[in-house]
């Protein structure tokens, strides 16, 4: 049974510009203890889904469609139910930890909070379970650094306690969005690292937001690439990576310098800008930008086909050359 | 690269840029961050010189002691032979005009309250005050067209372009005066993976037509590799390693630029599956109490007590310059 289904979800935000379009139908589904990339640029709406998931829109914002998690129907709950769910089952880390963790609280009372709250547990023991914790992720001396405040610790210690924050339920899935962006390379490593050992350990389902294409590469199964608030292509790696059926996909593979070969070329490019979301083109998202447009990508949304076991892509053209 | 007009166009001589940070508290002693401590380093003509490092390694800091934006606590900065340092007024105003900036973010850089015409003009009514009207118009629109812009946007406001779209106005307003050399500091961090492909190339063809040098400073290490012919990785306020691309990136020397390389992930898959992850532990020692001896032997797998004592010196190895004691040893 798969952990999460997610089915035509869909995002709106009212503005004073209008309405933006911000998820457009995206679905997928996820496997216990799988990794996840959502890949996208900028306004892609791979966090606003994620967001929409959890419950956490801003109050301009509407979402339509289905979300379940282990068959049960979770979108649009009401708060009361999502907080028994949410922080427990599923729980989320963000790219910048300073401003998620609560600068006026010690670390201690942010952690014990959490487990008086979701389990029950007496102050006594949701500490202990809370040292566990910061041990697990690797936290140096966590026995003298509990009652210190969030900024007393480094970007990537502060990561790592928000991991453990994430973690303390035990949950069945974490959505980290942009979790190494804000870090250092060196740390970022460190990070990741701990995330795969994350999902060795505890069996912890992982969707994994990125714009980074390595990021993906490293630390994940299977990838979902989205452009305009609409799925392009998901699939495994190696049918990501190395089979692209989607011209987006490709485009964006081509486009990124590789630390493994000689600079000095001239990069491939996706000519243009990633369309607004006020007014998306009434066709593909990407067609305005894609070399194999056809007429009626720009009048026609594709529909998405669906190749083999999984692999899946919304683009008109059935053969790339 | 292209020494054929002879010698380097900058020259930086031992150069450091110290920061006064107030002591933590009320009675608290001043002390002193060392951000640059003694760069030297040459830049050719036409040569692109890529400088990489992790937050608080200096870089920044670099760049805007060069400009004379920062006060030098010592050294010299020399172009096309004469000193930049020590210059003051007008005669610092006429030589910065051959050295021009283009920064990470490209709004946040950009007048909200000019039109693109304006802003792109700006340094041309600053430094050509004699040009007319129709002149510098047309002036600013053929530099328009040639970052790829399109003359007809010359009356748009900043708020009106992407990210991408105001990365070319700020490199419009760095080329306008026809300076001889460039620092870009993260000029495409901000930007998209698909956007930054063509400001890189942008300032790839711009450097090869007008036969610019850059300074092109950014933390993205595979973008420095592929903009580059040389790349010089500092770590602490101090150069550990500086030479040819590739080079430098296919055979590190120095184990920092090693950790650095291992650490950075490769968009294919089959390499980087089961690649090792971590190459270095630990977070960034404070630049306000940095290690004794060599700065990087808190983090680093070769460190012994010789390390600790004495700080490695830049000398020259297997073609490239490197400041450690250990690079005979094989990394682990």
């Amino acid at each position: 049974m798969p952990l999460l289904e997610v089915d035509q979800l869909v995002v709106r935000f009212d503005t004073p510009d209008g309405e933006v379009e911000a998820v457009n139908g995206i679905s997928f589904s996820l496997e216990p203890s799988e990794v996840l990339a959502i890949v996208g640029e900028s306004g892609s709406g791979k966090s606003q889904s994620m967001l929409a998931i959890m419950g956490l829109l801003a109050a301009n914002g509407r979402c339509s469609g289905s979300v379940r998690y282990r068959s049960e129907e979770i979108l649009n709950l009401p708060t009361a139910q999502l907080n028994e769910f949410r922080g427990d089952r599923i729980s989320m880390i963000f790219q910048d930890p300073m401003t998620s963790l609560n600068p006026y609280l010690t670390i201690a009372k942010q952690m014990v909070e959490v487990l008086v709250l979701h389990k029950g547990m007496s102050e006594a023991e949701a500490r202990r379970t809370a040292l566990e914790m910061l041990d697990a992720v690797h936290i140096p001396d966590a026995r003298g650094r509990i009652d210190r405040y969030p900024h007393e610790f480094s970007g990537g210690m502060r990561q790592r306690v928000m991991i453990a924050i994430a973690l303390l339920c035990r949950p069945d899935l974490l959505i980290a969005d942009e979790p190494t962006t804000a870090l250092d390379v060196t740390v970022q490593a460190q990070i990741l690292e701990l995330l795969s050992e994350i999902r060795r350990e505890f069996g912890t389902a992982i969707i994994l937001i990125t714009h980074d294409l390595g990021v993906v590469a490293g630390s994940s199964d299977r990838a979902l690439v989205m452009y305009g608030g609409q799925l392009m292509e998901y699939g495994t790696l190696d049918e990501i990576f190395h089979h692209s059926r989607h011209p987006y996909t490709r485009g964006l593979l081509r486009s990124v310098p590789r630390l493994d070969q000689p600079g000095l070329k001239r990069l491939e490019t996706i000519p243009g800008n990633p369309p607004s979301l006020l007014a998306l083109p009434a066709g593909c998202p990407f067609a305005a930008r894609c070399e194999y447009q056809e007429p009626r990508c720009l009048s026609e949304r594709p529909a998405l086909e669906r190749f083999g076991e999984s692999h899946i892509k919304a683009c008109h053209r059935s053969m790339l050359p | 690269m292209n020494d054929a007009a002879g010698g380097a166009l900058l020259e930086v001589r031992d150069l450091s840029v110290h920061f006064r940070v107030p002591g933590a508290s009320m009675l608290g002693r001043t002390r002193i961050l060392e951000a640059v401590s003694s760069v030297s380093f040459e830049l050719g003509r036409g040569e692109t010189l890529g400088v990489v490092g992790e937050s608080g390694c200096g870089k920044s800091s670099l760049a805007r002691g060069i400009l004379g934006l920062v006060p030098v606590a010592s050294g010299q900065v020399a172009l096309d032979g004469r000193p930049l340092t020590g210059l003051g007024g007008d005669a610092l105003r006429q030589r910065r005009r051959e050295v021009q900036m283009i920064f990470q973010d490209p709004l946040a850089s950009l007048n909200p309250r000019m039109t693109v015409g304006e802003i792109i003009a700006e340094p041309l009514r600053v430094f050509e005050p004699g040009l007319d009207r129709p002149d510098r118009r047309g002036r600013v629109e053929a530099m328009m067209e040639r970052v790829g812009l399109g003359a007809s946007l010359i009356n748009r406001y900043p708020h009106e372009f992407s990210g991408g779209q105001c990365q070319r106005i700020g490199i419009a307003r760095a080329l306008i005066l026809h300076p001889s050399l460039i620092i870009c500091d993260e000029p495409v961090s901000a930007l998209d993976v698909s956007v930054q492909a063509q400001i890189v190339n942008l300032l790839m063809d711009i450097q090869q037509e007008l036969g610019l040098s850059l300074l092109f400073i950014a933390h993205d290490l595979s973008v420095v590799r592929h903009i580059s012919h040389r790349v010089m990785v500092m770590y602490l306020g101090r150069v550990v390693e500086i030479g040819d691309s590739d080079r430098v990136c296919d055979q590190p020397l120095h184990p920092y630029t090693r950790a650095l390389i291992d650490a950075v992930p490769v968009p294919d898959p089959a390499i980087q599956q089961g690649a090792p992850h971590v190459a270095i532990v630990g977070d960034l020692p404070s630049p306000l109490d940095p290690p004794s001896g060599c700065a990087f032997r808190t983090r680093c797998p070769l460190a012994d007590a010789r390390c600790a004592q004495e700080r490695p010196v830049l000398r020259e190895q297997a073609g490239r310059v490197v400041a450690c004691h250990h690079t005979d040893r094989p990394l682990p």
